[in-house]
C-alpha cells in the first residue's frame, strides 16, 4: 500500500468511525412511547421496567395498555432489555417464558423494528412500546427516553 | 386417561376456533398468541435401577431420551374482562399423545385481581407452574426431591399435576416489591388416586425482580387410593386421609449471581411412612452466555416407619445460550442412597452410589 493510498483512505475511516460512533450513540437511547392521545404523563424507569415485565398492567393516566415489542433479531431490543429491565436479552426472554407459560400474561405484540412499531403505536390509542429514540417524531407521544 | 385427555385437547382447539371466530373475522392477529416450546433430554446412569420414574421411564445405564417434550400454548383474548390460554402437551413418557396439561378462563375483577377457572397448573413450587419449558429454567430437570417426576412409583409428590378448580390472584405493588397471593380449591388426579376438597394459598414476595420469596400451604382429602403392588395395604391406610404439604422458596438472581433454594415437607394424616422432608439449593455464575450451576438435593422419607429413605444428590450443571432462544445444558450427578432406596422404585436394590449424566437443548419459539 503506498502512502498516497493512505491519504485517500484516512478520511474515509475518520468517517467510518463517526457514523458508527453516531449509530453507537443512537441505539444508545431508548423512548418509551405512546399514541399522542393517551392519557398518560411522564413515566418513570421503575414503572416502565414492571410494566415490561408484565407486574402491572396500566400506568397512571391509562386504564388500558396494549403493550407492544420488538422481535428477537432487533437491536433495540436487547438495548431495551438492557436498559429499562437490566437484563441480557437471553434473560429478558426466558422471564417472558415463564410468564407467557405459567398463563399469567400474554406476550407482547412484536414488530420487525422501529418504524413498524412506532406506525403501530401513532394509529392505536392505548398501545405503549419502545424505540430508538432517533425515529421518534410527532406522530407519537414520548413517555420516558433513558440514555 | 390419554385419550380422555386428548379428547380434551381436541375440544379446546375446536372451542378456541369457536370462541375466535369473530376476532378472525376483525384483528385476530391481536386477540390470538400462539407460542411454544421444547426440550430433548438425554440421561443415563451408571446403574440398572430406573431413577425417579417408573421401570423403563425413569433415568438407568440404558440411557433414555424420556424427558424429551414439547408444548404448545394458545392465548385468546375475549375482551378486556376476560381472556382464555391453553396449554398442550406431549412427551416420549406419554407417547407424544397430545394433552391438555393446563386450559383456564381468566377474568380480570380489577386492576389487581383476576378469578381464574379450568384446570390449572399447581402453584406449589418456584417453577411448577412453567416446570416443562426447559428454557425457563437452569436445569435439565427441575430438582427431582421437590419436583417428583409424573407417574414416579416414589417421592414427595408435592408438586407437577394441574388442578381442577378455581384460583384468586391478587397482586399489589410498592415502590420495590411485588406482592402475589394465590388463593386455590379443586381436585387433583394422580396416578392411581384423586386428592379431593384441595385447598391451598401462595404467597409471593418479589424485591425489584432480584429476590423473590415464596410459601405454599395445601390440603385434601386422598380418594380412590388403587393398590400398589410394591406396598401391599398401603391402599387402605390412605384412602380418606388428609394429604398436606409445606413448601418454601427463594430466588435470587443478581450481579450475575443465581440462586434457587427450596425447602418442603409433605404429610399424609399421622402415617410417619408417608412424610416426607426435601430440600435443594442451587447456586450459579452467569460468565456471559454460560451458566454453570451446583445443586444439592436432600430427601428423607418415612423417619421412624419401617421404610425409611434418605437420599442425597450432588449436580454439576451448565447452561449454555448457544444461539436466539436456544439453550444446551450438560449435567453430571452423583446420587448417595443412605437408606432405603428413595427416589428409586420401591423395594429396588440401587448401588449406594449411582452417577447419571445428561445432555439437552431447549427452545421456545
Amino acid at each position: 500500500m503506498t502512502p498516497k493510498m493512505h491519504n485517500t483512505l484516512w478520511p474515509g475511516a475518520v468517517l467510518s468511525v463517526s457514523l458508527l460512533l453516531a449509530s453507537g450513540a443512537t441505539l444508545a437511547e431508548i423512548a418509551i412511547i405512546a399514541n399522542p392521545v393517551a392519557g398518560a404523563g411522564e413515566l418513570d424507569k421503575k414503572t416502565a421496567k414492571k410494566l415490561f415485565l408484565g407486574k402491572i398492567s396500566t400506568i397512571p393516566g391509562m386504564d388500558k395498555v396494549t403493550l407492544v415489542g420488538q422481535a428477537d433479531d432487533s437491536p433495540t431490543k436487547a438495548e431495551f432489555a438492557k436498559k429499562v429491565t437490566k437484563k441480557k436479552l437471553n434473560q429478558f426472554k426466558a422471564y417472558w417464558s415463564k410468564m407467557v407459560f405459567s398463563g399469567k400474561a400474554v406476550p407482547p405484540k412484536e414488530f420487525a423494528n422501529d418504524s413498524e412499531l412506532k406506525a403501530f403505536v401513532a394509529r392505536t390509542p392505548n398501545a405503549v412500546g419502545y424505540v430508538d429514540a432517533s425515529v421518534v417524531d410527532d406522530s407519537v407521544k414520548v413517555l420516558l427516553n433513558v440514555p | 386417561m390419554n385419550i380422555t385427555k386428548s379428547s380434551l385437547a381436541c375440544t379446546l382447539l375446536a372451542a378456541l376456533a369457536t370462541l375466535s371466530a369473530p376476532a378472525l373475522a376483525t384483528n385476530w392477529s391481536d386477540r390470538i398468541r400462539i407460542s411454544g416450546f421444547a426440550s430433548a433430554n438425554y440421561h443415563a446412569t451408571d446403574d440398572p435401577t430406573s431413577f425417579d420414574g417408573p421401570v423403563n421411564e425413569g433415568h438407568d445405564n440404558k440411557g433414555s431420551f424420556g424427558g424429551t417434550r414439547v408444548g404448545l400454548q394458545i392465548d385468546a383474548k375475549v375482551n378486556d374482562q376476560f381472556r382464555f390460554a391453553a396449554q398442550l402437551f406431549s412427551s416420549k413418557k406419554e407417547d407424544y399423545i397430545m394433552e391438555a396439561d393446563w386450559a383456564f378462563g381468566t377474568l380480570r375483577l380489577g386492576d389487581n385481581l383476576d378469578l381464574r377457572a379450568g384446570k390449572l397448573k399447581f402453584p406449589g413450587g418456584l417453577v411448577n407452574e412453567y416446570i416443562s419449558v426447559g428454557y425457563a429454567t437452569p436445569w435439565m430437570h427441575a430438582p427431582a426431591v421437590i419436583y417428583t417426576e409424573l407417574g414416579a412409583p416414589n417421592g414427595p409428590q408435592m408438586t407437577r399435576e394441574s388442578y381442577s378448580g378455581i384460583s384468586l390472584l391478587g397482586r399489589q405493588d410498592t415502590d420495590d416489591w411485588a406482592f402475589e397471593a394465590d388463593l386455590f380449591t379443586g381436585e387433583l388426579e394422580l396416578a392411581g388416586s384423586y386428592v379431593r376438597k384441595l385447598r391451598g394459598a401462595t404467597l409471593r414476595a418479589d424485591w425489584d425482580d432480584t429476590m423473590l420469596f415464596q410459601v405454599t400451604g395445601y390440603s385434601g382429602v386422598m380418594m380412590g387410593v388403587e393398590d400398589i403392588a410394591d406396598a401391599p395395604g398401603m391402599a387402605a391406610n390412605m384412602e380418606g386421609e388428609n394429604h398436606r404439604a409445606l413448601l418454601y422458596g427463594f430466588k435470587a438472581d443478581w450481579n450475575d449471581i443465581v440462586v434457587y433454594a427450596e425447602k418442603g415437607r409433605v404429610e399424609m394424616a399421622d402415617l410417619s411412612m408417608m412424610k416426607a422432608d426435601s430440600w435443594y439449593t442451587t447456586v450459579g455464575y452467569r460468565i456471559g452466555k454460560l451458566l454453570p450451576t451446583v445443586t444439592y438435593e436432600s430427601y428423607k422419607q418415612g423417619a421412624g416407619s419401617m421404610q425409611e429413605d434418605q437420599q442425597n444428590t450432588t449436580t454439576l450443571g451448565l447452561r449454555w445460550d448457544y444461539i436466539r432462544n436456544v439453550a444446551l445444558k450438560f449435567e453430571i450427578s452423583r446420587i448417595k442412597t443412605e437408606k432405603g432406596f428413595g427416589l428409586f422404585p420401591q423395594n429396588s436394590t440401587p448401588d449406594a452410589s449411582v452417577n447419571m449424566f445428561g445432555f439437552g437443548i431447549d427452545t421456545v419459539f
